[in-house]
């Protein structure tokens, strides 16, 4: 097909278009969404006998802030990288990875100042309650996330979709956190933290194919 | 893209987002220079630039609705760009690394009177290109069976050349398996 004539086609099916919300608006939607699925599932399977005080412990709360923050902030990162040319900066790709390590050095210090953090990771405190609270609590807002970003147009497929998927399951990670009774770091770097890491790292390999843009262009 | 540009593409999307089909018309005109510029800017004058030119022009299309009014165009044009020149510029790297020219290839061998063209089972493929998916088909159909050119399937399907080869290469890889997989059942 010439040029001129794909133009001509092109006009002719452009109908109006309601210009896309800018990203603080669609993260602002889909935290307010996210959230309150989560609080639902939280009620649901029922937090912790002790929540009332552990909210006021400060190792939970840094924790918790660190987990939430690593949430937002890729959820951030996500709905910026799906609109073309609004990244300002590579950088703003290192955020969302950089708060993952600081909820990884929080957990890291406070395992440490606990005393004997090599025998302690190497019991493997690992539960697969955790692990399916994780799953199930991210399913929902992640599948949201993927669908609000399918219809910008993410041109980094691979990076959208690891954001994406980091911010469902660390979102899943402060409910579970809410659910799950034990506090011991070591539990929480082995069976919280980490399957956060490989369920982002499955969700990037599965989610690219997804997110790829365009679609529909050779189908 | 010169300030004057800038200020015209913007113009003319904020048009086009409110369905002005003429103003979009205008914007697409305006990008098949700056987007042609670009590539060659970038790849020299390598035949395939018009395939740039039409990626970029049908990505914007479908990402439209993702310019903000309130913001510059170029850096959301030039990112829509950059990401179809990458893509285009891979393909093509990958069809250049696996296809032989025909005029390279030797004859087939003629083996007791038959050449292997003589053994293959044409109603298997027949069979198989008609599981396929209507697009792909549709495509290898008139590529192979019809022996229209590339060009050809693009104008009747409203498809670029590009995203044709693309679905015959699609189309090529599901009928090795089909028949791949009709070979071990015999």
């Amino acid at each position: 097909m010439r040029t001129d004539e794909l133009i001509v086609q092109l006009a002719r099916a452009a109908g109006p278009v309601r210009p896309l919300p800018g990203p603080s608006v669609r993260l602002a939607r889909w935290t307010a969404a996210a959230v309150s699925m989560t609080a639902l599932g939280v009620i649901v399977i029922g937090p912790r006998a002790d929540v009332l005080t552990a909210i006021y412990q400060p190792t939970f709360v840094a924790l918790a802030v660190a987990t939430l923050g690593t949430a937002l902030l890729s959820a951030a990162g996500a709905f910026v990288l799906s609109v073309p040319g609004i990244e300002r900066s590579p950088l703003q790709r290192a955020v969302p990875l950089l708060a993952g390590g600081v909820w990884a050095l929080v957990l890291v210090v406070l395992l440490t100042t606990g005393g004997d953090p090599v025998q302690r990771i190497l019991a493997l405190p690992f539960h697969w309650a955790c692990v399916i609270e994780i799953v199930g609590l991210s399913i929902v807002p992640s599948w949201v996330l993927f669908v609000m970003l399918r219809r910008a147009a993410p041109l980094r497929p691979a990076w959208s979709a690891a954001f994406a998927t980091l911010a469902a399951v660390a979102l899943a990670a402060v409910a579970t956190q809410v659910i799950c009774p034990l506090d011991d770091p070591a539990h929480q770097l082995v069976g919280h933290l980490l399957p956060v890491a490989l369920l982002s790292l499955s969700g990037t390999i599965v989610g690219r194919r997804w997110l790829y843009w365009p679609r529909d262009v050779s189908r | 893209m010169t300030a004057e540009q800038e200020r015209q593409s913007a113009g003319l999307m904020r048009l086009a987002q409110s369905g002005d089909q003429v103003a979009y018309a205008s914007l697409l005109v305006l990008l098949t220079s700056t987007t042609r510029q670009f590539a060659r800017t970038r790849l020299g004058a390598v035949p395939w630039i018009d395939d740039v030119v039409q990626e970029t022009l049908l990505a914007v299309h479908r990402a439209r609705h993702t310019y903000d009014p309130g913001r510059p165009f170029a850096p959301w044009f030039y990112a829509v760009a950059s990401s179809r020149l990458i893509d285009v510029v891979r393909r093509e790297r990958r069809v250049t690394s696996r296809e032989i020219p025909g005029d390279v290839l030797p004859d087939a061998p003629v083996v007791g009177g038959m050449t292997p063209r003589d053994e293959i089972d044409v109603e298997a493929i027949h069979a198989a290109v008609s599981s396929l998916p209507a697009r792909q088909r549709e495509v290898i159909e008139a590529l192979k069976f019809r022996d229209q050119s590339v060009r050809e399937v693009a104008g009747r399907l409203s498809m670029t050349e590009s995203a044709v080869k693309v679905t015959a290469h699609r189309g090529y890889r599901a009928l090795k398996r089909l028949l791949g997989r009709h070979e071990r059942e015999d």
